[in-house]
């Protein structure tokens, strides 16, 4: 029997909300602590696809925009992408 | 039935295990992270008592080492002290893993609650998540993270 699982993280950084979004959807700085992976393009609306490539251009993750209210809320599918043959996941759902 | 709930959460420092094993088990240190929380003593042996005090001296956590090996793990028990006597959890336990990677530590902490969910379970996930990000900022840039709480819960 299937169940959804929810796992939930919180972090406390010394930043402004500005700042902190800027690091979560701009791809100059995703590469910088997200596995390498570039986030590209920003995304500005419903719909809009959120793929993380590495530096070849490969998937690792891929998604779309399901929720979005800069600074302060984001919400996306997530699929994983990396590996997919060896290890394919179902598509997820995930709070930014 | 209870059963027993366990947190578990992973936090990448940029430090090394040295000055992270100071920061959790030197009082001076603590205050600046764990809620104001000074130790009394740092712990050096299994038996020794890890009283954490605030700032007029009341005992806020009443704790005993368990297991002790510097500067990798540290085994105590938690009796939270912070609330009144009715709302208090029975005792239960918290492991610190300290694994250094390079110029960087993994910090595992684990509480284990033997008296399944609660609400002190609830409250005590939340504050280790604000103790940890507080540890973090604290060794990476030498200043304490100051939080401003806002006058209402938002609402989730």
């Amino acid at each position: 029997m299937n169940q959804d699982v929810r796992n939930i993280y919180e972090v406390y950084i010394r930043t402004t909300p500005e700042r902190l979004w800027d690091a979560i959807t701009n791809g100059e700085l995703t590469r910088q602590y997200f596995f390498g992976g570039i986030l590209e393009p920003r995304p500005q609306s419903v719909g809009d696809k959120m793929s993380y490539r590495d530096e070849l251009g490969a998937l690792l993750t891929d998604g779309e925009v399901l929720e979005i209210d800069p600074p302060h809320k984001l919400v996306q599918t997530w699929m994983k992408m990396w590996d997919q043959t060896k290890d394919p996941d179902p598509r997820q759902r995930s709070p930014g | 039935m209870s059963q027993i709930v366990k947190r578990a959460y992973e936090v990448y420092i940029r430090t090394t295990p040295e000055k992270l094993w100071d920061a959790i088990t030197n009082g001076d240190v603590t205050k600046q992270y764990f809620f104001d929380g000074k130790i009394e003593r740092s712990p050096s042996a299994p038996g020794d008592p890890m009283r954490y005090l605030d700032e007029d001296g009341n005992v806020m956590l009443d704790c005993t080492v368990i297991e002790i090996d510097p500067p990798r793990k540290l085994v105590h028990t938690f009796n939270g002290r912070y609330s009144p006597e009715e709302d208090r959890d029975p005792e239960s336990r918290v492991t610190y893993e300290i694994t250094p990677l390079g110029d960087v530590c993994k910090l595992a902490l684990t509480h284990e609650h033997f008296n399944g969910e609660s609400k002190v379970v609830e409250g005590t996930n939340r504050g280790w998540q604000i103790i940890l990000s507080g540890l973090k900022t604290l060794l990476e840039t030498g200043k304490p993270l100051q939080i401003e709480w806002p006058q209402e819960a938002p609402a989730s």
